[in-house]
This record gives C-alpha cells, structure tokens and sequence, in this order.
C-alpha cells in the first residue's frame, strides 16, 4: 500500500540529528542544555510576511525521515471510494490492546456507513497536535514578549503557548492542555504539552489517548521564514507501547486579500446547526452559565 | 495678498505647535510609543444590562423599546432564543464587553494588529493598526459577530472604530437589539496600573434616537490565562464576580 504521506516524507529533506533532540521523556528543560548553541535572543518571524500559513502536507501525519519507530498511526484507503471517512490500519504495535480494540470498533461502524466522529468539523477544539491538521483552514501566529497564539480561522480556535516559564504545579486538563515554550537556534519554536483531557483529538483516524498524553512539538521555519515543519514527539504509556514521532508542514497561504485572521463560526446557521443525521451534535449548552 | 498668506499658514503652525506640545495627542504615528496595556482583563461585577454612561434607558426609538420589551419578558421566562448562549455563537460588541469572564489583549506589533481575545465564546476580535476601517458598502459584503475593527493610538488611548456587524447578536444579556447599521468607538485606556477602563460610543440609526455611550471598567489580571471553552461545559467558576447569579 503506497500512501500518499509517505512520499511526502521522502522529499520532507528533515535529519535524524533533528529528530535525535527529541530524547524519550524530555522536558523543556533538558532540551535546553541538550542543545547547548541554543540562543534563546533570537526570536524566529513567525508572522508569515504578514499572511496566513496552512496546511502543506494534507490532514496526515507524515513520517520523520529517518525515525525506524513504528509511527505515526496511519490510515487505509481500500473502502474509497464508498467510504470517504478515515479508516485507521489497527496493528501498528504501538497501539495497546484498549485502544486498539476503540479503533477497530469505530473503523467498523464507519466501514459499516456510519459518520465517524471527526471534533473539528462537529465544532470541538482541535485538540493537540489534532488541531495541526485542520486541512485547508487558515491559521496566524501572533508572537509577543509573553505567548505564542495559533489562530486558526475556523471556528477561532486558538492554542496559546507560554514563553520562557516552567509547567504549572497543576496544570489541570483541558482541550488544549497547557503549553509552554521557548525558541531554539533562532529558527524554532520548542513547545511543551501537558494537561491534555482525554476528548482532544490527536489524529483523524479516532486514535485516542489518556490524560498522562505529553507531547512534544518543533515548530521549526524553512524556505527563509515562507513555511515551516512541526516535528512532533507523542508520550502515553497509557495508550501507547512506545513514544512516536510526525510531521506537519506548514507553507505561506492566501493572497494580500485574505492576509489575516477572518471570522468564520463553526456552529452557526449553514454549517453545524444545520442537522446532519447520524452525526454528532455540534456542542451546545442546556442551561446558561449566568 | 500678504493676510490671505498669513491665513493660510496659520492653521498649519498651530497643528504643528500643538504636536510639539502634546506628543501622541493628534497623531496615529506619533514618535512616542503607545502603552502596553497587552494582558488578561477581569470585571468585578457584572450586569445583564448595559447603561448609558448619561443615565437612563438606551433612546431607542418606541418601536424598538417595543420590541426590546418583549426580549426582556421571554429572557425572564426563560423562552428567548438566545444563540450566544446555547450554541456559543460570539456575543458581538458590546454584549461581549459586559461578559462576566475575562478576555485578553494581545498586541501583534510585528503583524500591525491588535487582538481582543474573550474567553467566553472564544471570540476573537481582530484590530487592524495599519488600514483604517473600510466603508459601509465594503463592510456589508461580510457581516461579522464581532465586525470588523480598525485602530489607532491617540496619546495613552487606544481608538477602536468597529461596523460591519450581522444582526443576529444583541447588545447585552437583557436582549436589547441592534440593526446592522451598527457603529461602535471605544476609547481603551489604562487608568492605572491595575485597571483598564473602554467607554464605547454606539450608533445605530436604525434603533436609536440619538448616539449614546457605556463605560466598563476592569482589573488588570496577570495571575490568569484564558481558557479554553468548549460549549456546554463548565467553565470558570465565576462567584468573585458582582452581580453573577449562580444557575
């Protein structure tokens, strides 16, 4: 079975010393002194040239060049073109046997011509890294002294990322947990995720996870700032048998027309309150906050 | 001949007198940087109703009081249809002003723009820094929740002019409407170190009798970070806020 993203990986051009700095149980710290010509003043542009960035490399991860372990989870295209929702490939040996047995029932009801459950476009956060594969969705970085914002046009869906300062004592859980960061060699954003709840989704083929989910991710720009890669580093001994690693690539999108952030709400009128049989609903409250 | 001169120069000295004098004051460029007044914002109290700074009702015209009379007896019977608060969809501007959860300023300096991120709805408010506000005409083709906003500086103040709004929001949590033909100005500035004050001038043709402004006053919040919000969850505990009735 060739699959598209593995091509994508042969021409990806990443090294294995890339790869290498992510050391299993890493931390934000260790990474630091790992990596000793880390120049934490220089602050890499990640404004895009005053445009949006989107999606290069399709709503799959690829493979990190050079990584022989057994990620990312992937998919299968052999019930195209009848069934067009993601049907995840269930042996990867990475895959504890609970979560496992969660896939194949859910590859089944899809196969069987169920909508499978896909948060973004039911309107649910992104989760992370799910929220890196909204395909063809527009996405701004926003970078002050203090944060790094991803906003993504669909929906506002925002990921805020803490510069320079340690983990909370306790962090808590939420859709997009807590991130902090700090930026390496001038050209990469180093960005560590705790805090994850167990709902956000981490890929589309319905691969789940525990809240112990630590993710490690490398926003690093290519191609003189026009696109970048995000290399990422997967821990859950709670659903996984190893840690993984994938890639995302990013690319410079959109005309002087559209250069910026846009208004464009999932749940309204024409998107997910309009019902869609056999789906689930779109998040909603029963009874009012105040 | 020689009066018509001095005429004619003399406006053009006093503006540049009056620049020398007050730096900031009368330019969008001026040399003197604007405050950071980036961060997390809080209000203490909160109140389903937004009041004329002049006192009184908003002036709407008596058709819509009408109306805006009717919003109020079915929020109180609990039969409104209130979107912004079953399906999240953004409050819009003022509604998400007067919010009992906080929201965050965030300045993309090298972007040219400044952003008002809410937490309740996750609404995001975009500020262009750079362009001034489009024309009506251009702003109708793509009505916004929030409208499309743009910026500038006047001394310590922030100036944000906003239109281009849908019709679908309200202009608080007691139901009062708004046609499309809405108009905001909001004058943010710091009062002081901890407190951030936004009096927003409101014009709409449509419903009101006469422009009208509010004021909202909030606590600078550096010991918070904005949540995520997923609709129908629970969200902050919100019993420090004034006003915040528990459901």
């Amino acid at each position: 079975m060739k699959t598209p993203w593995k091509v994508m990986a042969n021409t990806a051009g990443l090294t294995v010393a890339a790869l290498m700095s992510f050391a299993p149980q890493a931390s934000v710290q260790s990474a630091e002194t790992a990596v000793p010509s880390a120049k934490t003043s220089a602050i890499p542009d990640f404004s895009s040239g005053r445009k949006m960035w989107v999606l290069a490399s399709g709503p799959v991860y690829a493979k990190v060049p050079g990584d022989n372990s057994p990620g990312p989870i992937t998919g299968t295209n052999k019930y195209r073109p009848k069934i067009v929702d993601p049907v995840a490939v269930t042996d990867n040996p990475l895959l504890q046997p609970w979560a496992k047995k969660l896939m194949d029932d859910a590859n089944r009801k899809v196969i069987g011509g169920e909508i499978g459950f896909n948060a973004p476009s039911r309107c649910f956060p992104g989760g992370v890294p799910g929220v890196l594969l909204f395909p063809g969705e527009p996405m701004e970085i926003v970078q002050t002294p203090r944060e790094v914002l991803l906003m993504w046009k669909r929906d506002a869906q925002i990921r805020r990322i803490y510069l320079d300062v340690p983990h909370s004592a306790n962090p808590g859980y939420s859709w997009y947990g807590e991130s902090v960061g700090h930026y390496e060699n001038g050209d990469t954003l180093v960005v560590d995720t705790v805090g994850l709840d167990d709902k956000g989704p981490l890929d589309r083929y319905r691969t789940p996870h525990t809240k112990r989910l630590h993710v490690i991710e490398r926003f690093k720009l290519t191609n003189g700032g026009k696109r970048f890669d995000v290399q990422f580093h997967i821990e859950d001994p709670g659903t996984f048998t190893a840690p993984w690693n994938g890639l995302v690539k990013f690319e410079q999108g959109y005309d002087d027309r559209t250069n910026h952030w846009e208004e464009d709400i999932c749940a309204e009128a024409g998107d997910g309150l309009i019902p869609v049989p056999g789906a689930v609903p779109v998040p909603h409250a029963t009874k009012r906050d105040f | 001949m020689k009066n018509h001169r001095i005429q004619h120069w003399l406006p053009a000295v006093a503006a540049v007198a009056l620049c020398a004098l007050s730096p900031g004051q009368n330019s969008v460029h001026a040399a003197s940087a604007p405050p950071d007044i980036s961060g997390v914002y809080w209000s203490t109290s909160y109140s389903p109703h937004i009041a004329p700074v002049a006192g009184g009702d908003p002036p709407y015209k008596p058709e819509v009081m009408a109306q805006y009379k009717k919003n109020m007896a079915e929020i109180a019977a609990a039969k409104f249809d209130d979107m912004s608060r079953s399906y999240c969809l953004p409050d819009g501007v003022p509604r998400a002003l007067e919010s009992p959860y906080p929201f965050e300023i965030v300045n993309a300096q090298n972007r040219g723009e400044i952003y008002l991120l809410y937490e309740i709805n996750h609404m995001i408010r975009r500020v262009d820094m750079q362009k001034p506000l489009p024309s009506d005409k251009e702003l109708q083709v793509l009505p916004y929740y929030g409208g499309h906003s743009a910026g500038h500086w006047e001394g310590n103040t922030l100036v944000i002019e906003t239109g281009g709004f849908n019709d679908t929001t309200y202009l608080d949590n007691s139901g009062a409407p708004h046609s499309d033909q809405l108009r905001t100005t909001e004058r943010i500035r710091k009062l002081d170190d901890k407190t951030l004050e936004d009096v927003i001038t409101i014009h709409d043709p449509v419903v009101f009798t006469k422009d009208w402004a509010a004021r909202f006053v909030y606590q600078a919040r550096p010991d918070l970070r904005i949540m995520d919000w997923n609709c129908g969850e629970k969200h902050r505990d919100l019993s420090a806020v004034k006003g915040v009735r528990p459901q």
